[in-house]
């Protein structure tokens, strides 16, 4: 499919001007005539059956005639006896007691006597075609309009992504293999740091393992998958293991679901005590990382109503009075549709535009507050009202996509589908830098800790990222690779960068007030564990299994733990970040919250009274220090011991 | 004991602080130091409470322009200041506290009581396109712990652990919002049973406790150096130090109410009803929430900063009163009159409310139904209407059955506030809007934060921008309420 879209995208950056200005082509008696007069002419005048000793199969033998003379006057149809009869201005009308000919069919034999009724059946023709009286043609477009959903995609993103310059490779810098690493080291280079001549060290196997499993399906490893990996001895393992780890769909998916639950606001319930809410997109989302769906079509289908993976969700009831279509989109009201707009942006631009939807941002000069309502216009049925904080002001704001891109036409539709289906183009357009930008941004911070430029929902042009060339770099890498998600985040994970040994003395940080700090990379950033990690973690620990129906996400029930851990009761605002605080009430909750010490304490693994060093790997993939393996072996009882091991940092942080 | 803002944030207690900004500078001399927040949802119908008309008694087919007030008027220990009948109580301390009955919302919320709730609870309208911190979370957060050992916001009186989609939409609002964890309240859904999470688990002796948490810190320090050397897995360790320095904190000996306080106290912190008197059985907070004003006093006196106390919301239920609302109301009155009443003087006689701000409050007023539907339950959400049309056929539609955005009442005890005084003044015959004076949450909440010594444009920064304690920071407080 990609050879063709790609033979596809060469046809259609050249045709332009022919597909829309149609030029006199010439008629092929082999292809275009003899079908049609075989066809509709044959039964009674062929070389067969010269009824009146007509044979109106060749050129040769028309231009002969019968016994009522030449069939044809090359050059002049209207003195050419096949036309009189087929057109009835000549008795009778041929074919003689069938349907008539079509008026293409006519115009067809017309216009090749007029041409002078030439035959080309000495030159080599294609193919005898079937098709008749095709009066324009072939047309490489015809691959286009017949080609399905996924195609016409992968197509469109070619011919788009032909708009965007190809940005320049990585700097070569010796010793690294995945271009991540040349861009990382350049930069150490270029800010003479020791680390570019004495790198920092890989992650040990156990850090890594237990790094990568968090970060592909939200668990740690079983001791059984932990002591496989250790003790496996070949140089590629690490690769390998990551493409078995991407390759378990169902626990990437589940593992991704609850982060862009979060980040669409998606609601187990659309409409609660009144209030409409965002739709539930919990199996939907599922779906579309089950089959790694390109993450530009996932937004798509998110935000287009025409889209055919468009969630449509089911009508609930309002107070017993009327319906209500809770979804990602909301735009019945004023607020609710310039709600969506920033929400958009924030999620998918990246672009926090929520402060311009009541006046001009003060602190980002790139959105004026008509800038944004023009966007927000694209999301609703009719031009918006400017409101500056909650004063009306009478005036329009025409719908307009806040960036420019090439080629894209200028005129918004009128009906609000339409709307929908053009800024879903737009938004995740290849020349709309800002879309690709975003997403690999977060997946950087997803798997580093620190975003390429941060916050992740507040790129602003007035402020460089970290490695703006990287970050330009993976994005267009993205869209080459047709906007797969498992593509990049192979690419990062493969990285040296990522399998560093996390290091508290060179790990970056990220300072609101001092955000050009510069970031390098030469640790990752520590990261806390999610509470669906956690729980899971745990689960997994104990159970030695990954039950998928057992996962917290799943879980509607909110608890002290669950809260506690930073799992929102219930999702109201869209959020692409957990924090990361740590709080006494969350502390509590571990030293003495029934739920965690229930799931300690009622471990399977505990039943079978394990050695302290069983324990130990299910908890950190590895096997204890002598040190440790004292510590442990004196806990009473050892419930205690698994405690201390689940309560402490190691366990806490992915790291 | 008070701990400075610098000090507070200096210290971890809260834990990391994250992306926190730093708040403006706190320039206003604070009023009071701690606020118990009595939050009654529901809609109360602040005409048959805290701003009472002309008492109309029930007459079959009277009409609803006709219904001026269910109940008699009660003079208070204020001059001139009157209260509805069966307020008796609440009416003796009325000298020690303020009502705001012209409160006003733009906004009509119409049925949606949780959107009403989650504006009076945060001072910003759903869906507020970022995760608006609760009042008590900005108190919390913009003032600190007084004593270290103390949460700064205790929420009492809510069921958590659930699956209810309205309260979990609850939980949101009334928590920290962008704010995070350490600023989310220490729930106490039942006063009795204190906070569980204080003590340690059933069957774990605390020499126990302490020798799993130092084998917890042992390991660390075994395999995990370097985690303890980075900023997040130093403040984990505090965090985790200061949970088990919390267990043995004063705020403990405040649950132990039944122990410590004699019966009389106790008993004068208790409805004048029982569950099974009720016209509805099924639901009755009445003691818990009692219970709760006891501890929310006890609280105070330990040292925590906020502490929001709520009689349960349930839709069509305590307040939310659609049918039979009369009768309802005068059980709900029993229910919170004595309670009140007792946690004012009390914090009088000890000494407390002058530096103790109570306030009162609910999501949106009530007025006279528009309509009755199916000839029994009027339709409640009337907002401007007259009453002209509605013929009151039999007991049950006799009382205040539409929701009122247009206009509520909000009370005031001690704290900086004025004392037996009015402010506001509403209309006598429907729709009962305010005349004089009204004012919007936001400046209420400005009032409220004015008198605990935080700006009303006080703001901290999320997703790049700032979120402020009063919607853009505009609130403006209403000076005449101060003292």
């Amino acid at each position: 499919m990609v050879a063709c879209s790609l033979r596809l995208t060469a046809v259609l950056l050249s045709l332009a001007p022919w597909c829309f200005a149609q030029q006199p082509a010439a008629i092929s008696f082999t292809r275009q005539v003899r079908p049609l007069l075989e066809q509709r002419c044959g039964a009674c005048h062929s070389p067969d059956s010269r009824t009146s000793g007509l044979d109106a199969t060749t050129s040769a033998s028309l231009l002969k005639g019968g016994k009522r003379g030449p069939a044809i006057v090359p050059g002049k149809p209207a003195e050419s006896a096949v036309l009189q009869y087929v057109r009835g201005t000549r008795e009778p009308r041929m074919p003689k007691g069938m349907a008539p000919l079509s008026d293409l069919e006519i115009q067809l034999l017309e216009a090749w006597i007029q041409a002078g009724a030439l035959d080309d059946s000495a030159t080599p023709a294609a193919a005898p075609a079937k098709i008749v009286a095709q009066s324009a043609p072939a047309n490489p477009l015809n691959d286009v309009l017949f080609s399905d959903a996924d195609q016409l995609a992968a197509i469109r993103r070619q011919v788009r992504l032909a708009y965007v310059p190809r940005p320049p490779g990585p700097p070569r810098v010796a010793g690294y293999s995945n271009p991540i690493d040349h861009f990382i080291a350049a930069k150490w280079r270029d800010a003479n740091l020791p680390e570019f001549k004495d790198p920092p060290p890989a992650a040990s196997d156990s850090a890594f393992l237990r790094r990568v499993y968090l970060d592909l399906i939200g668990v740690i490893p079983t001791i059984a998958e932990a002591q496989r990996f250790v003790a496996d001895r070949s140089p590629d393992k690490r690769t390998t293991l990551i493409d078995e780890l991407l390759a378990r769909n169902a626990d990437y998916a589940a593992h991704w679901t609850p982060f862009w639950e979060e980040a669409i606001a998606s609601s187990d319930t659309g409409v609660v005590g009144g209030i409409v809410r965002h739709g539930d997109y919990r199996q939907w989302l599922f779906d579309a990382f089950l089959r790694n769906k390109p993450y530009d079509q996932m937004v798509a289908d998110l935000i287009d109503p025409t889209s055919p993976a468009y969630l449509h969700p089911k009508p609930e009831r309002q107070n017993g009075d009327y319906d209500v279509y809770p979804q990602f989109v909301l735009n019945s009201s004023h607020t609710e549709t310039i709600q969506t707009a920033a929400n958009t942006a924030q999620v998918f631009l990246g672009t926090g535009m929520k402060c311009a939807s009541c006046h001009d941002h003060f602190l980002n000069r790139e959105w004026p507050q008509a800038r944004f309502l023009a966007f927000a216009g694209m999301f609703a049925a009719h031009d918006l009202e400017v409101i500056r904080c909650e004063q009306r002001s009478g005036k329009f704001v025409a719908p307009r996509f806040p960036f420019d891109l090439p080629g894209v036409p200028t005129a918004t539709p009128a009906d609000v589908n339409s709307r929908l289906h053009l800024l879903s183009l737009m938004l995740i357009d290849p020349t709309n830098a800002r879309f690709s930008q975003t997403i690999v941004n977060r997946l950087w911070k997803r798997y580093l800790g620190l975003g390429l430029f941060e916050p992740a929902d507040d790129y602003r042009a007035d402020r460089a990222p970290s490695h703006p060339e990287l970050l330009n770099w993976l994005a267009y890498d993205f869209m080459e690779h047709g906007y797969n998600l498992k593509h990049t985040i192979r690419l990062i994970l493969t990285s040296r960068t990522y399998q560093l040994q996390y290091d508290p003395a060179r790990e970056d940080h990220f300072d609101v007030s001092n955000p050009t700090q510069p970031r390098y990379y030469r640790s990752p950033s520590l990261r806390k564990l999610t509470a669906e990690q956690l729980i899971d973690s745990i689960r997994v620990a104990m159970t030695q299994t990954l039950d998928p129906r057992a996962r917290l996400y799943l879980q509607r029930k909110s608890t002290d733990l669950t809260r506690a851990l930073g799992r929102p009761a219930a999702r109201n605002e869209v959020s692409t970040a957990r924090p990361e605080d740590v709080a006494v009430v969350q502390a509590l909750e571990l030293m003495n919250g029934e739920e965690f010490n229930e799931r300690v304490a009622q471990a399977p693994l505990l039943k079978e009274n394990p050695a302290p060093d069983r324990l130990f790997w299910a908890a950190f993939s590895r096997a204890p220090s002598h040190a440790e393996h004292e510590l442990l072996a004196r806990a009473e009882p050892l419930a205690d011991a698994l405690w201390a091991m689940f309560a402490s940092p190691g366990f806490q942080y992915i790291h | 004991m008070q701990v400075n803002r610098r000090e507070f944030l200096g210290t971890a207690l809260g834990g990391a602080m994250g992306s926190m900004a730093r708040a403006d500078q706190q320039t206003l001399v604070p009023k009071a130091d701690a606020m118990i927040y009595i939050w009654l949802p529901g809609g109360m119908a602040q005409t048959d409470l805290w701003d009472p008309k002309k008492f109309t008694p029930y007459t079959p087919g009277m009409k609803g322009s006709e219904l001026l007030g269910t109940c008699e008027r009660i003079p208070t220990s204020a001059d001139g200041v009157f209260l509805g009948k069966g307020l008796e109580n609440i009416a003796s301390v009325m000298n020690k506290g303020a009502i705001l009955r012209s409160l006003s919302s733009e906004t009509k919320f119409g049925a949606v009581h949780l959107k009403a709730q989650y504006y009076a609870n945060t001072g910003y309208l759903f869906p507020s396109g970022v995760k608006v911190p609760s009042i008590g979370a900005i108190v919390g957060r913009t003032l600190g712990h007084r004593n270290p050992r103390v949460p700064a916001y205790i929420y009492i009186g809510r069921d958590v652990d659930t699956s209810d989609e309205e309260k979990l939409f609850i939980s949101e609002y009334i928590g920290p919002g962008f704010y995070a964890v350490n600023y989310a309240p220490f729930m106490i859904p039942e006063p009795a049973k204190g906070m569980a999470t204080l003590n340690a688990y059933a069957g774990i002796s605390m020499d126990r406790l302490d020798r799993r948490q130092k084998l917890m810190e042992s390991l660390a320090g075994l395999g995990q150096q370097d985690l303890l050397r980075s900023q997040k897995g130093g403040d984990y360790m505090k965090v985790m130090a200061e949970a088990r320095a919390m267990m043995d904190s004063p705020v403990k000996r405040a649950f132990e109410f039944a122990k410590d306080e004699n019966p009389e106290t106790i008993a004068a912190y208790q409805p004048e009803i029982a569950g099974d008197q009720l016209l509805d059985k099924s639901y009755f907070y009445g003691n818990r929430f009692g219970n709760g004003l006891l501890l929310a006093r006890r609280l105070v006196e330990s040292g925590a900063r906020f502490i929001q106390v709520e009689y349960q919301y349930g839709p069509f239920k305590g307040f939310d009163m659609h049918e039979s609302g009369q009768q309802r109301m005068v059980e709900m009155k029993k229910q919170i009159d004595r309670p009140i009443a007792q946690l004012i003087r009390d914090l009088d006689e000890r000494g407390l409310l002058d530096r103790t701000l109570v306030v009162i409050a609910t999501e949106f007023g009530r007025t006279i139904a528009s309509a009755p539907a199916a000839g029994k339950e009027p339709d409640g959400f009337a907002e401007r209407n007259t009453g002209e049309n509605l013929v009151i056929e039999n007991e049950k539609m006799y009382g205040f059955h539409g929701h009122f955005s247009t206009c509520s009442s909000m009370l005031f005890f001690g704290g900086g506030f004025k004392r037996g005084f009015v402010y506001g003044k509403t209309a006598d015959r429907h729709p009962m809007e305010p005349v004089e004076n009204p004012v919007a949450l936001i400046d209420a909440y400005a009032t409220i934060f004015k008198a605990l010594g935080i700006r009303a444009d006080t703001n901290y920064v999320t997703e790049g921008r700032p979120v402020y304690v009063t919607n853009n920071g505009k609130g403006k407080p209403v000076e005449a309420l101060l003292g």
